[in-house]
């Protein structure tokens, strides 16, 4: 079948360009939502609980984010480095948890051609819900929100969570977010940076009027989602030390 | 003039590569694991280049989070030996002994190993921060000293 190419050592392949959707370097849908439905029965069979079920569904998700990390990296090297402007703003329509302040992202300088790698806190998360969203998902996150209570909580908000798309979650596993593998792999991008972090997923009733698409879809003849995806982020405490120790 | 350099990735805990390479020469003498010259004068100072080189991963952590450009630069000197660093997006370390070659070109030696290292890392079977026992990874990094660095 596709053996082919099996001859040619994956050192001699290209890695292909996060800007480009080359032939091959995009997934069908059909395909990820089979094989991702797969693996979410896989683990459910071998789950005990809940908890357990996502554990397991971040651990499997977790050396794709260092993978992710690394390639999304390298390829931006090529595109270009992406410096970000941060304006706080609060957020009025948030429901989740204690208010989160809504972080905008705005691009400011041309294009560089350094190889960089993310040291600090923000620049971290904006690397996550942009770049690695982007080149993930094909968008980037919806939003990202910062909590006000708790310095060390962050959310990534996306409307529309390709992997719990086309997974109906059965009353028994209520509280079950099949986003979990998704959660995952922000932790692995995380960790592998340097930024160790907790990372849950969570299933959130979209409010009235709160999130309506603009333009086109992501996926065509879906009908509007009714809950969207929150992925908390919660940093350990050395982390937020070293950063604050670099601020100065 | 060319000298061996010693070009070795570290991962978190262990090295996960190691490349003793003699520019000077360009066909096979080096072999996997290690140079080819004998004697006890060369074994004396393999084991010295490798203290130095491990020295330095105390300077490489210290001026890791200092910047955010993945090329460290000259970390250390010892007598006529620098050390050269380089940091993956995942922290992972490239470290280069050798005797005092131009900045760009190990630049653009530490890039070619990085693609090299990114497409092995893309392998589903390679898990991150383990030894790298591909062959063909050993090879082009071999080639790439040769083609940078001597």
């Amino acid at each position: 079948m596709a053996m082919s190419r099996s001859s040619t050592n994956i050192l001699d392949r290209p890695l292909g360009r996060s800007g480009g959707r080359a032939e091959g370097s995009v997934v069908s849908l059909s395909a990820f939502a089979y094989i991702y439905s797969e693996l979410v029965q896989y683990h459910q069979q071998r789950a005990a609980s809940i908890s357990e079920l996502e554990r397991r569904l971040e651990s499997a998700g977790y050396g794709v984010g260092l993978k992710v990390l690394e390639m999304t990296a390298y390829r931006a090297k090529e595109v270009s480095g992406r410096p970000w402007t941060i304006i706080l703003l609060l957020d009025a329509h948030c429901s989740f948890v204690p208010p989160f302040s809504l972080i905008r992202h705005r691009r400011r300088d041309p294009p560089s051609r350094q190889t960089k790698r993310e040291t600090r806190l923000m620049s971290i998360l904006h690397f996550v819900s942009s770049s690695v969203w982007k080149s993930l998902f094909g968008k980037a996150a919806d939003s990202l929100e910062r909590s006000i209570d708790h310095a060390d909580e962050y959310m990534i908000i996306d409307y529309e969570p390709i992997a719990s798309t086309f997974v109906s979650i059965p009353p028994d596993l209520g509280q079950l977010s099949a986003d979990a593998y998704v959660s995952g792999i922000v932790a692995g991008v995380l960790d592998g940076a340097g930024f160790t972090a907790r990372v849950t997923a969570h299933s959130v009733k979209v409010e009235e009027g709160e999130y309506t698409r603009q333009g086109g879809n992501i996926i065509p003849g879906i009908p509007p989602r009714k809950d969207k995806a929150v992925f908390l982020v919660k940093f350990s405490p050395e982390v937020l030390t070293r950063d604050a120790a670099l601020e100065r | 003039m060319s000298s061996p350099v010693l070009f070795v990735i570290v991962g978190r805990n262990e090295p996960l590569f190691e490349a003793e390479i003699d520019t000077a020469h360009s066909s096979a003498i080096d072999s996997p694991g290690g140079g080819g010259g004998g004697g006890q004068q060369s074994e004396l100072s393999t084991r010295q280049n490798y203290f130095v080189l491990h020295s330095a991963l105390d300077l490489v952590e210290k001026s890791a989070w200092t910047t955010n450009s993945m090329y460290l630069r000259v970390v250390d000197k010892v007598n006529q030996q620098q050390v050269s660093t380089f940091l993956t997006a995942a922290n992972v370390k490239f470290m280069l002994l050798h005797g005092g070659k131009g900045e760009d070109v190990i630049k653009n030696f530490f890039n070619e190993v990085y693609g090299y290292y990114v497409k092995l890392s893309m392998n589903p079977f390679y898990k991150y921060d383990t030894p790298i026992t591909s062959k063909a990874f050993d090879a082009r990094v071999r080639a790439a000293a040769r083609a940078y660095l001597s």
